[in-house]
């Protein structure tokens, strides 16, 4: 690692907390279902961005749209089809935030700014509740989701966007009444066991096939999937949650 | 808002104050803990010529002034009451002129108590907070706070089970912020975070009654027609 001087240490100071308020934003803009709001605001949807989940990693711009914006709508409008007869009130409002409001609560930042100033790295713990009042089969209901994250970050044009994104989820479960450890052991040992549960948000289309991580299993060990980063000069496929496929980018010169 | 450029001087200084502001909001977590909420008003509240404008809201009105706020918030609590707010999910932005700063949170909170027949009780209450900050003597205070509940369960007990609507005149959470200063439903969580409220801070340069977390600065969702019933009686 290079010295870094002063003046590097106070921009990337500066940097750190920017980079936490684009976090931040992805929860606010997420617990509203708003995609759009989120995808064209805080992220750089070039080739090199990428979005994973367990089911596997979207690659580029288009694919990372289609995935986490134009499939995340259909099931948001979706929804609004199936609750509208029983709640005519939802009419005239946005469909998206009334599918539910996914809060994945941000905890324990670890951000590491490169030494360049031009990139940013940081893991997270997500101890966060997904709930929703007027449901199709009129219950509300409240679940818990324990998540980590690996997020990469970019500046550009002066502003700090996404450009990685990798969700590890670990526990889901359904708030006060569940114990999923539990359950997860009722179903290995039934005799005639039911398949695990599918993966949340589907399966879009994938340029890196998964599983990119698995939840939590009475059978395996922690998995430490998105470690927390460490200091770091610039941003390459060495320091990065994903590789690059154009390393010939501002943010990585 | 103007781009404004800083010098490395201007600069740390703005990137302290914001830890000072987030230190503020973890400190009033603890006060909330330990049930000081008389404390809170004075120590980590505006007590200044603000005193008048400052404002504590929730999902049915705001109090506006700190002898309003300090008649509905402040409450003996004894054995048996415990309450947690852990304020995550920071999201701060300092005003370009320094002198003030806006925050949102999201609290998974508890709250523990001891009911009337000494029986205990125990609730999960979700919710956002949205906070404006002002430096007074140099020592950043809280001047507005808007706390919008999504939810209440009692620990334990299944959620699915209650009505999908929330009941903001008898729920005991709801009900116990009485008549404030300016009633107004400025969250209804039976739609969850449709009405977006309190909405993310976005960069500024100098604060206005526009943008506050107060009463002055709330403006209603388009297509919210209470009054009409929104057809939820027509079917």
């Amino acid at each position: 690692m290079s010295e870094i001087s002063l003046h590097q240490r106070i921009q990337n100071a500066a940097a750190s907390q920017e980079v936490e308020n684009v976090k931040a934003r992805h929860t606010y803009y997420h617990g509203r279902a708003d995609a759009t709001g989120e995808w064209d605001n805080i992220w750089c949807m070039d080739e090199n961005a990428t979005w994973a989940h367990a089911f596997g990693r979207m690659r580029g711009g288009d694919q990372v749209w289609f995935g986490s914006v134009t499939s995340y709508d259909k099931m948001c409008f979706e929804n609004w089809l199936n609750i509208f007869e029983t709640y005519p009130e939802v009419g005239g409002k946005d469909p998206r935030p009334l599918m539910e409001a996914s809060v994945h609560t941000l905890v324990t930042d670890i951000i590491e700014v490169a030494a360049d100033g031009k990139s940013a790295r940081g893991s997270f713990i997500t101890p966060g509740v997904i709930h929703s009042r007027l449901t199709d089969d009129g219950k509300p209901y409240c679940n818990v989701l324990w998540e980590r994250y690996g997020s990469d970050f970019v500046k550009v044009d002066g502003k700090w966007k996404y450009l990685h994104e990798h969700v590890c989820p670990d526990i889901m479960t359904f708030m006060d009444n569940c114990d999923w450890a539990k359950a997860e052991y009722d179903r290995l040992t039934d005799p005639n066991p039911n398949p695990a549960p599918p993966p949340t948000l589907g399966s879009p289309p994938v340029t890196d096939p998964g599983p990119m991580h698995a939840p939590y299993s009475v059978l395996v060990k922690p998995r430490n999937t998105v470690p927390w980063p460490e200091p770091y000069e610039t941003l390459n496929d060495e320091n990065s949650y994903a590789s690059l496929v154009s390393k010939d980018k501002e943010y990585c010169l | 808002m103007t781009e404004r450029v800083y010098t490395d001087d201007e600069l740390i200084r703005r990137v302290w104050d914001v830890e000072e502001i987030k230190k503020l909001v973890y400190k009033r977590g603890v006060y909330i803990a330990n049930g000081w909420q008389e404390r809170e008003l004075k120590e980590l509240w505006v007590s200044g010529a603000e005193k008048k404008t400052a404002a504590y809201g929730r999902n049915t009105g705001w109090y506006v002034g700190m002898d309003a706020i300090a008649g509905w918030y402040v409450k003996p609590h004894g054995a048996g009451y415990m309450a947690y707010e852990p304020a995550s999910t920071g999201l701060v932005e300092l005003a370009g002129d320094g002198r003030t700063a806006k925050g949102l949170f999201y609290c998974i909170g508890q709250r523990t108590e001891i009911g009337p027949d000494g029986t205990a009780k125990a609730l999960w209450i979700p919710h956002k907070a949205g906070y404006d900050f002002i430096k007074e003597d140099g020592q950043w205070k809280i001047w507005h706070l808007v706390e919008a509940i999504d939810l209440v369960n009692e620990a334990g007990q299944d959620y699915r089970a209650q009505n999908p609507y929330p009941d903001y005149e008898n729920d005991p959470v709801f009900s116990e912020f009485g008549t404030p200063t300016v009633p107004c439903l400025s969250h209804d969580a039976a739609f969850n975070w449709w009405d977006d409220y309190p909405p993310m801070p976005e960069p500024y340069d100098t604060f206005t009654d526009e943008i506050s977390y107060g009463p002055e600065g709330y403006k209603p969702p388009k297509g919210k027609h209470y009054g009409a019933g929104e057809g939820r009686n027509y079917l």
